[in-house]
């Protein structure tokens, strides 16, 4: 069995070589029936990578333990949901894993139907070839999932403990199609400087895989940090951690990426921008996995000892240099159709903000890299921790929310100063007074804290001016009731009306990161049994927790279960019992200390046992109280929503928005 | 001598019991007070966790170890300084702003500036006024796919705003 899987990926392999050759040939000699080859050969590869995993899940569930991935990611007592989860477990198997999403994402683009496009296509299946010829090169030789060991051992190692949850179990497989889909614009920006492109079309067609790339990266965003909240318990929900940040740069670099691709879009400007920047996202996709897979934050010399970081590296070399040449030699042809006519206008917001996010990706990244760079370099290694991170990118952050609320009032083109500052009236006094009154009437009086929400209650009221307007407008003009107006405005418009759902998102996140930044309080204290400690911030009052008694128990197969009872009091009155407990995984001596929670409004306190007596007569808790933290989940969810909104346009109206905006454009499209 | 005597022998009663009791009323450092300290350290250990947050046993010792410097009554800043001297800088969450540390806050700062220079170039560049342009016939806003009536439409809104 594990030779049918080796065969199948060694047989994809070769497909993927064979693909990119023929397609490429079949292009230039503009033979038909080469390109269609090429197109058979590539969905070869996705049947052949199927076959792979399915013969890997069948080994993994029939505890085929001689295979060495097998024995090492699950074991007797693993339960059947978490032997098929166990396929992205651990590397060589995740590889696998990672190298079939993407043959998906190139399947479903060779048998979706591309019109205008269609020119393109094989160059877009030779770049994804090539990407994946890399990372099934790797499964084949340096990190085959099938490798047998010389004899059958009796049982497996099991899955690292950090991993049994079902939020570790989603959130790889979310955010690696987050990272593979990328490869869709990525090929076809690519595809579009072989062939000499100069127009757009290249982003319209790929604009809704762009978008459900981001939303999936976004997704992985959210569950990872929500899986750190309810498993970690340390109390917060982002560490930044080099695993975190190597997902969140490419985010950073993709956002500005859809923003800039609507000027583009309408202006016919940023050509050159906007392909720098796919180029980039993909670039640091893959250097994100190479991050988390090659052992290279860890140490240098455990990268140098791996054999798979140096090929990564390589990989990623060659990729972004051979991407640069094509970009700069096609230069001249991404030439603006249209220069800028005012600094007062979207186009110049939407520049300063893409600023502001590639300067936070810069900052993260940096950061991120720092220990590894000053190891080698200076022979030193520093390492940056969450304070870095938070003091360097946090004013950033804050100017994105304010450009957020700006960039709507700014038509393209040119706005008089006098007309801007009409629109900014009504937002702006609602951000002042925000700013004046949260320092007086409440216990937000932290400088930072106050200017945040001052922002955020600007950039709501610009967004919710502009549905007012849309919605009124045709309440007016089609005397449609309030609500049917809203729902068909969304509808009409789902990209704009969706974008700013999306806005609405960031913000509500945004009082949540606020607080939890900002007036997060934590204590710990050793407590003896039937005796009490507090906790107290004055977002929720005062809890009393009285520590009631430890008890064993057992947990899920080969772990062992210490469970803390505590009575909550919310300022004298009894509220709740909570049941923090610690995990011990008994095979890998690993123990896990999961929290529990009482919530109250948007607010939660966040317990969690730090340690006892072997008596069972005391014990140390730790306990924090999180203000507003169920804004960032909620923000999260509307986020999501909101993308979803952006991206469900009907083709219909992709073609007439194509055909408005070339209407619109002053300069002749020569493509 | 001898009227020194009550007063001498009461001093040393005094004394001894002073230091008879002092262990009892020096103040042990509170637990929020070692993790106050440990959350600026890095656990030894594991990787990107500080301190505070880690649960094994060599933080136990770490975290332990502060607890007794802090009871020596040291201050936060020489229990840091304690930890840099016997494990160098790299214990630090925070890298410390000078020396190689500096870098790290330097270049991002640098990268701004950068930043903030191209912005200002493309902007000037860009509005250089350019005679291949044809003139715009009217103020368009960003929508797209809306049709002209509606767009009119909110246009008067907007007057009327």
């Amino acid at each position: 069995m594990p030779a049918i899987g080796y065969t199948a990926q060694v047989l994809a392999l070769i497909l993927a070589v064979y693909a990119i050759v023929v397609a490429v040939m079949g292009a230039r000699k503009n033979r038909a029936d080469l390109v269609l080859s090429a197109k058979n050969a590539s969905l070869g590869v996705t049947i052949l990578l199927t076959v792979a995993v399915l013969v890997m899940e069948y080994l993994l569930l029939t505890q085929h333990y001689q295979t060495e991935y097998v024995a090492q990611v699950t074991n007797r007592d693993a339960t059947t949901f978490f032997r098929v989860a166990a396929l992205w477990g651990s590397q060589n198997g995740s590889l696998l894993f990672f190298a079939w999403l993407m043959s998906l994402f190139t399947g479903a683009v060779l048998l979706n139907k591309w019109g205008a496009v269609k020119t393109l296509i094989p160059y877009v299946m030779a770049v994804m070839n090539f990407v994946l010829v890399f990372f099934i090169g790797l499964i084949v030789t340096v990190a085959n999932p099938f490798a047998q060991l010389s004899f059958f051992p009796a049982d497996g190692n099991g899955l690292n403990p950090m991993l049994y949850h079902w939020g570790m179990v989603i959130h790889p497989p979310i955010l690696y199609i987050g990272f593979v889909a990328f490869i869709v614009p990525y090929a076809f920006a690519m595809a579009a400087l072989f062939t000499n492109q100069r127009g757009d079309l290249w982003m319209r067609t790929t604009r809704r895989w762009t978008l459900v790339a981001w939303l999936f990266l976004s997704m992985g965003l959210l569950l990872g940090g929500r899986w750190a909240y309810d498993v970690l318990g340390w109390g917060g929900y982002w560490g930044w951690d080099a695993v975190e940040n190597a997902a969140l740069i490419p985010w950073l670099v993709a956002t500005p990426f859809l923003h800039s691709v609507i000027i583009q879009e309408n202006r016919g400007m940023m050509k050159r921008w906007n392909v720098g920047l796919i180029i980039l996202t993909f670039a640091l996709v893959i250097e994100g996995t190479f991050l988390t897979r090659s052992g290279v934050i860890g140490s240098v010399h455990t990268f140098a000892q791996s054999a798979i970081g140096p090929l990564f590296l390589g990989f990623i070399g060659i990729m972004f240099i051979a991407s640069l040449v094509l970009f700069i030699s096609r230069w001249e042809l991404l030439a603006s159709d249209n220069e800028l006519d005012s600094v007062l206008s979207r186009e110049a917001i939407f520049l300063l903000n893409d600023l502001f996010f590639i300067g936070i990706a810069f900052t993260v990244w940096w950061g991120t890299h720092f220990p590894i760079i000053s190891e080698a370099l200076l022979g030193n290694k520093i390492v940056v921790g969450p304070p870095f991170f938070q003091k360097a990118t946090g004013p950033l952050f804050a100017g994105i929310v304010l450009l957020m609320g700006i960039a709507p009032l700014m038509p393209w083109r040119h706005i008089s100063s006098k007309k801007l500052l009409r629109q900014l009236t009504v937002p702006a006094a609602v951000g002042v007074a925000v700013a004046i009154l949260l320092p007086l009437f409440t216990m937000i009086k932290m400088k930072g804290a106050v200017m945040t929400f001052a922002f955020v209650a600007f950039t709501a009221t610009v967004t919710l001016m502009e549905y007012w307007r849309g919605i009124n407008a045709r309440h007016r003009a089609r005397s449609e009731n309030y609500f049917t107006a809203m729902v068909r405005l969304v509808a009409r418009n789902r990209r704009r009306y969706g974008g700013y759902l999306i806005h609405f998102g960031v913000l509500f996140a945004t009082i949540g990161i606020v607080g939890m930044e900002f007036y997060q309080v934590e204590t710990q204290q050793n407590v003896s049994l039937g005796e009490s400690f507090s906790i107290e911030s004055p977002f929720t009052g005062r809890y009393d927790l009285t520590f009631e008694g430890l008890k064993q128990v057992p947990g899920k197969p080969g772990v062992e279960n210490t469970v803390a009872t505590l009575q909550v009091s919310h300022n004298g009155k009894v509220v709740n019992t909570i049941e923090p407990y610690r995990e011990f995984f008994v095979r890998q001596q690993q123990p896990m200390t999961i929290p529990d929670i009482h919530r109250q409004g948007m607010s939660e306190l966040y317990v969690i046992i730090a340690g006892w007596e072997p008596d069972g007569q005391s014990a140390s808790f730790k306990a924090y109280i999180n203000p507003m933290i169920n804004w960032l989940w909620f923000g999260g969810l509307v986020f999501v929503l909101g993308t979803l909104v952006a991206a469900w346009s009907p083709s219909t109206q992709v073609a007439r928005q194509t055909k408005t905006a070339k209407s619109r454009r002053n300069v002749v499209e020569v493509s | 001598m001898k009227k020194y005597a009550i007063p001498f022998l009461f001093l040393v009663t005094v004394i001894v019991f002073v230091a008879a009791v002092a262990p009892v009323f020096a103040q042990e450092p509170s637990m929020d007070a070692v993790n106050h300290v440990a959350r600026k350290l890095n656990c030894p250990t594991c990787q990107s966790l500080n301190l505070e947050d880690c649960r094994t046993q060599t933080c136990d010792q770490w975290r332990d170890q502060i607890k007794d410097l802090l009871a020596e009554g040291y201050t936060e800043q020489e229990v840091l300084d304690w930890f840099i001297a016997r494990f160098g800088v790299e214990v630090l969450q925070e890298p410390p702003r000078q020396g190689h540390g500096l870098f790290a806050w330097l270049l991002p700062a640098v990268g701004l500036l950068i930043g903030v220079g191209w912005l200002a170039f493309t902007l000037r560049r860009w509005s250089v006024a350019n005679a291949e342009t044809v003139p715009v016939t009217a103020d368009t806003p960003a929508d797209i796919g809306v049709d002209e009536e509606y767009l009119r439409k909110i246009e008067e809104d907007l007057k009327e705003f």
